[in-house]
């Protein structure tokens, strides 16, 4: 069978952690829909720290300074141990933000007490609720409106293979579980409450899931994925049936809880009913849409120091890398237009030996631990996988130009700095891409202005119409 | 010791308010909850009068046994608030809805019914956060990351078992005869379903799952078939969720009794964290779970288990906070071992007042390392063993090393921290949290303020401060002799001239030195008892207890009185209560 789509270069970035496998038809059919339509990409992506005071460019405007917490965007140029080229210019700094503060909490405002009340504004724009029933008295981090990913996915998702992606690097809390810290996707459910959409917090589930439906070349290798295939099919079948059968029996409450794994189930079901039988012929699919290389078992979780002081590594440097290349080689492969990426949770309890030689967690750091230079170490660290994943969009070419010139990424942090992490002044947000006119590559100072305006803009730039919770306004500075 | 300079007043203001985190103001009162209704989020219900009188079990209260440091019937002089609270409605253990296993009891039940180690087989479920515990079903949300997962998981336990001959075989019972042998499939169908659901298959079930059959004649291999009912099970609806359903109770609306395969079910997660086993589930087939003195029997029974002790321990180190601890890996094993040892001890070998946890005398010393941790040896056997505190100033579980490494910061222990902790999860309190935007940032020694003492002054001189830290750093400072790893020690680390004075006070109840003394602090006023209803109340039922309770954790304190403080008890008066054989939803 030949295809009409073109092909490319293998692309730089790409050669490393691709495997060469072709692919299955309906995704080359999606492929060459995106292509045609233009079709635009948003990602939204959090840190759970605060930026400190060292991370915001001191220079306005084209050619702003990158400073430690920023280097990342400089890529090799900046860093030659970074596998990337600068993205300096395709990504814009916004800083000056801030959430404002009340008890009550005031519109698009969180509620006094930090981690993690600025989850709600940040996120969906929606002001706060007014708990602090959190572990240790903390804030309660359940966003009160649907999130910018939810309210741009019936704008660009449509037909897609995944309608969106939420992922998360950091795979556990670590310490003062609460589970709304690790959830950055919310949506509205059918009765209209708005509900945690979680993450995938294991690489290979998510590599599994994402690529489920690439077919080796080699006959029997397409053989045994095909056998496979059935075999999941047939096993998923039985299981919905049975689902649906004791739905059946349950009461209302019951029911209605269980809806939601019935949904998810159902809709495996369906992915794996649309895996094809037939692999491409080799020489003819677009060589940069292709699987990365299976990541196989995850890397194990370590947790020292109980329930008062966890602090744990998973490996999330690697975690972080194989989910963002995941989501890039998704939007190349058009599996989904829109993705959430948590890197690491609201308050991180991740060690920070790895990412920035200070063996206490990233939160301790923040506190006294380490220094503010630490601090933007952190940021820059957040900030490699965003970058690198841009790259790669970048080196796409599509008909109508490169798939980051169709994107729109935001980076958000937890917090800013007011002589204190625990704080939503002065925070900053990095917008990247240049769909709908982003005009990236400077720094713009937005006193007063709040983070999730960044947030909306990118909405708009994918072709968002209305608004982020109670926020309405963008900031049109980036668009000119 | 050194005297502290003004900046150094403001940072260790700003630090200790950080520690417990950042807030509306603090209203500089400890909440001790009024009503007897506890609260939502937490299950801190009313909290009984310090000294208000004893209850007085009858004849009940520790046996004493040599080095226990027992305390005796009503020795906490608790009165359950809240007038006659029981146990005795049908309704009383509120609404019940369908619990997903935690990610712990899938890990349990999977390893029970199979006779298989899952190792980091499991690890791509997502986790489940615990505070303290994993199965809190209310944040429990279903996901495609919790389904991909458990498809994930699935898919690797069966191509385990069916890798393993001597597995395979056992589960099966049989040896298969060819790719097709409808036989041998069937049993191995019923053998690992029964397990799996927690009730045995129905027919149509059986031969639902035999049609996989076909799959095995064209890999010409039989256990292709066993693989993939092994994968349905476990992602079943009925597997992953406890679900009840019951037969309506005439008359009662909303009021369900249970079958017997649910009320086992209901045991074995409760006493074991896991399913059924083979025997409980027999018992269920044959009627043997219906009465109160059948039950009884039957929990009586499943206290003997190793699983029961298991399920203690971890109950215990989830509410406690020594899960996993900071330290090298040796000295936390030993530390967890000891406090094993003494809940095994006190709750199952021995059967005595659950307070004699906090009392004991004596520990279980691992190791020579273990021991001088404490300024203790190794039993005079040279084996592991216990060993009497003698006059090491310690007593009980809150000498210990695993929970004294709770309240802990990077570099040293923090007063405030510590006084968190106690107040908590120890005496069950809330605590408020600081003011917004304070800087938190950890005060430095420096030469004015080199001691920790000093650095903690402004807790104690701004107003702003003392309201609560008042409250919270006191108890710290009274366990300040003890560090991380529960060493005793006199002086700060890293300093010359910074001794520790160690005295203490928990406001309201009286000044103490280290954790012997807190101990008895805290039993005089009433607390422990209380919150070990709180803690097992929350435990039980996989939520905290709330407003639509028709009973409340004061119901099991005033069991748990009069069972003499008797763990074992009070789980045998919880599982004959009659409400443990219903279901209520409104």
């Amino acid at each position: 069978m030949t295809r009409t789509l073109s092909r490319r270069a293998v692309l730089r970035g790409l050669g490393g952690a691709a495997i060469s496998l072709p692919l299955l038809e309906i995704m080359l059919d999606r492929r060459a829909e995106a292509q045609a339509a233009g079709a635009r990409r948003f990602l939204v992506v959090f840190g759970g720290v605060s930026t400190g005071p060292l991370v915001a460019p001191k220079m306005t405007g084209a050619n702003y300074d990158l400073g430690v917490g920023l280097t990342s965007l400089g890529g090799r140029q900046a860093d030659p141990l970074l596998p990337y080229d600068s993205v300096q210019s395709e990504f814009s700094i916004v800083s000056g933000l801030r959430i404002p503060t009340g008890s009550p909490p005031p519109a698009a405002g969180r509620q006094n007490g930090f981690h993690s009340s600025h989850q709600s504004p940040l996120l969906s724009g929606v002001r706060s609720n007014t708990l602090n029933d959190g572990p240790l008295g903390h804030a309660n981090a359940k966003t009160m409106g649907p999130s910018s990913d939810q309210l741009v996915m019936p704008v660009l998702s449509a037909g897609t293979k995944f309608p969106s992606l939420e992922y998360r690097a950091q795979p556990e809390v670590y310490r003062e579980p609460d589970p709304n810290k690790g959830i950055m996707s919310w949506k509205k459910d059918a009765a209209g409450a708005v509900v945690p959409n979680p993450p995938m917090s294991s690489p290979k589930v998510a590599f599994d899931q994402l690529f489920r439906g690439f077919v080796p070349g080699d006959p029997a290798g397409a053989a045994r994925q095909q056998a496979l295939a059935a075999q999941d099919k047939s096993v998923l079948d039985l299981v919905k049936n049975r689902s649906q059968r004791l739905m059946s029996k349950l009461g209302a409450e019951d029911k209605q809880r269980l809806q939601r794994h019935f949904e998810e189930i159902r809709q495996l079901e369906m992915r794996i009913s649309q895996i094809g039988s037939t692999p491409v012929d080799a020489s003819t699919p677009d060589a940069s849409c292709k699987p990365v290389a299976d990541p196989g078992t995850d890397p194990s979780v370590s947790v020292t120091g109980g329930a008062s002081r966890g602090i744990g590594w998973a490996n999330e440097e690697a975690r972080s890398q194989i989910m963002a290349d995941m989501i890039a080689q998704a939007f190349i492969c058009d599996l989904t237009r829109v993705a959430s990426f948590m890197l690491t949770y609201a308050q991180c309890f991740v060690s920070g030996k790895t990412i920035c030689g200070n063996s206490s967690d990233l939160h301790e750091i923040g506190h006294g631990a380490g220094t503010t230079t630490q601090m933007a170490q952190i940021v820059s660290w957040h900030l490699k996988f965003v970058a690198g994943l841009a790259d790669k969009l970048r080196s796409v070419q599509e008909p109508d130009g490169n798939i980051l010139s169709k994107t729109a990424i935001v980076f958000l942090t937890e917090g800013g700095w007011a002589n204190d992490p625990h704080s939503t002044e002065a925070m900053m947000v990095a917008i990247g891409g240049r769909a709908g006119g982003l005009k990236p590559g400077k720094h713009i100072i937005a006193t007063g202005k709040h983070p999730a305006s960044v947030v909306l803009s990118a909405m708009k730039a994918v072709g968002y119409q209305g608004v982020l919770g109670e926020v309405t306004t963008d900031i049109p500075e980036l668009f000119v | 010791m050194a005297t502290h300079s003004m900046k150094g007043i403001a940072r260790a203001c700003i630090l200790a308010l950080a520690v417990v985190g950042a807030a509306p103001a603090c209203t500089g009162r400890i909440d001790d909850p009024v009503g007897t209704r506890p609260r939502d989020r937490n299950g801190a219900g009313s909290v009984g009068a310090a000294g208000a009188g004893s209850v007085g079990a009858a004849g009940a209260g520790s046996v004493g046994a040599a080095g226990a440091g027992s305390v005796g019937a009503g020795g906490t002089g608790t009165t359950p608030p809240g007038g006659p609270a029981s146990l005795t409605g049908a309704r009383a253990f509120g609404r019940q809805a369908a619990r997903r296993l935690s990610h712990s009891e899938y890990r349990r039940a999977v390893e029970d019914a199979l006779g298989i180690t899952l190792g980091t087989d499991a690890d791509s479920l997502p986790s489940d956060p615990g505070e303290p515990f994993d199965n809190e079903y209310r944040r429990q949300f279903a996901s495609a990351a919790w389904i991909e997962g458990s498809k994930s998981v699935a898919d690797k336990i069966a191509a385990k078992v069916v890798a393993d001959d001597a597995t395979r075989i056992r589960l099966s019972g049989c040896a298969p005869t060819g790719p097709t042998d409808a036989k041998c499939l069937t049993q191995f169908v019923n053998n690992v379903g029964r397990r799996l659901l927690r009730r045995p298959l129905l027919a149509e079930e059986v031969t639902e799952l035999l049609r996989f059959q076909s799959f095995a004649q064209t890999d010409g291999n039989f256990w292709t078939s066993a693989a993939m009912a092994l994968r349905t099970l476990l992602q079943d609806l009925e597997f992953l969720y406890r679900i009840e359903i019951g037969a309506p109770v005439a008359g009662e609306a909303g009021l369900f009794k249970l079958n017997d395969y649910e009320v086992g079910a209901r045991l074995s997660f409760l006493l074991w964290g896991s399913g059924p086993d083979d025997g409980l589930l027999d018992s269920a087939a044959q009627g043997r779970l219906q009465t109160s003195t059948q039950l009884r029997d039957a929990a009586t029974a499943m206290l003997q288990s190793p699983k029961a002790l298991r399920q203690l321990q971890n109950f215990h180190a989830a509410w406690f906070g020594y899960e996993s601890l900071p330290h090298p890996e040796v000295l936390s094993g030993a530390l967890v071992a000891e406090t094993n040892a003494l809940i095994q001890r006190v709750v199952l070998d021995e059967r005595r007042s659950w307070l004699d946890l906090f009392t004991a005398t004596e520990t279980w010393i691992s190791s020579a390392m273990h021991g001088a941790l404490y300024g203790l040896s190794m039993p005079a056997s040279g084996q592991p063993g216990w060993v009497s505190y003698g006059a090491t100033g310690r007593k009980g579980i809150l000498s210990h090393g695993s929970v004294l490494s709770n309240g802990t910061k990077a570099t040293d222990t923090s007063p405030t921290l510590r006084g968190v902790f106690i107040r908590m999860r120890v005496m069950c309190q809330e605590v408020p949290p600081p003011p917004p935007n304070v800087n938190n940032a950890l005060p430095p020694s420096d030469a004015a303020t080199p001691c920790k003492a000093d650095r903690y002054t402004a807790h104690r001189t701004d107003p702003s401060c003392s309201s609560c830290h008042s409250l919270l750093d006191p108890i710290g400072f009274g366990l300040e002799n003890y560090d991380s790893a529960g060493r005793y020690r006199t002086q700060e680390p890293n300093t010359s001239n910074c001794p520790i004075s160690g005295r203490g006070d928990v406001p309201g109840l009286g000044p103490f030195r280290g954790p012997a003394e807190l101990t008895d602090l805290l039993l005089k006023g009433g607390r422990l008892d209380r919150c070990l209803s709180i803690h097992l109340y929350q435990f039980a039922m996989g939520r905290p207890a709330d407003s639509g309770d028709e009973t409340t954790p004061d119901a099991l304190l005033a069991q748990f009185i009069r069972s003499g403080y008797r763990v074992d008890q009070l789980l045998l008066d919880l599982v004959t209560a009659p409400a443990f054989q219903h279901r209520w939803v409104e």
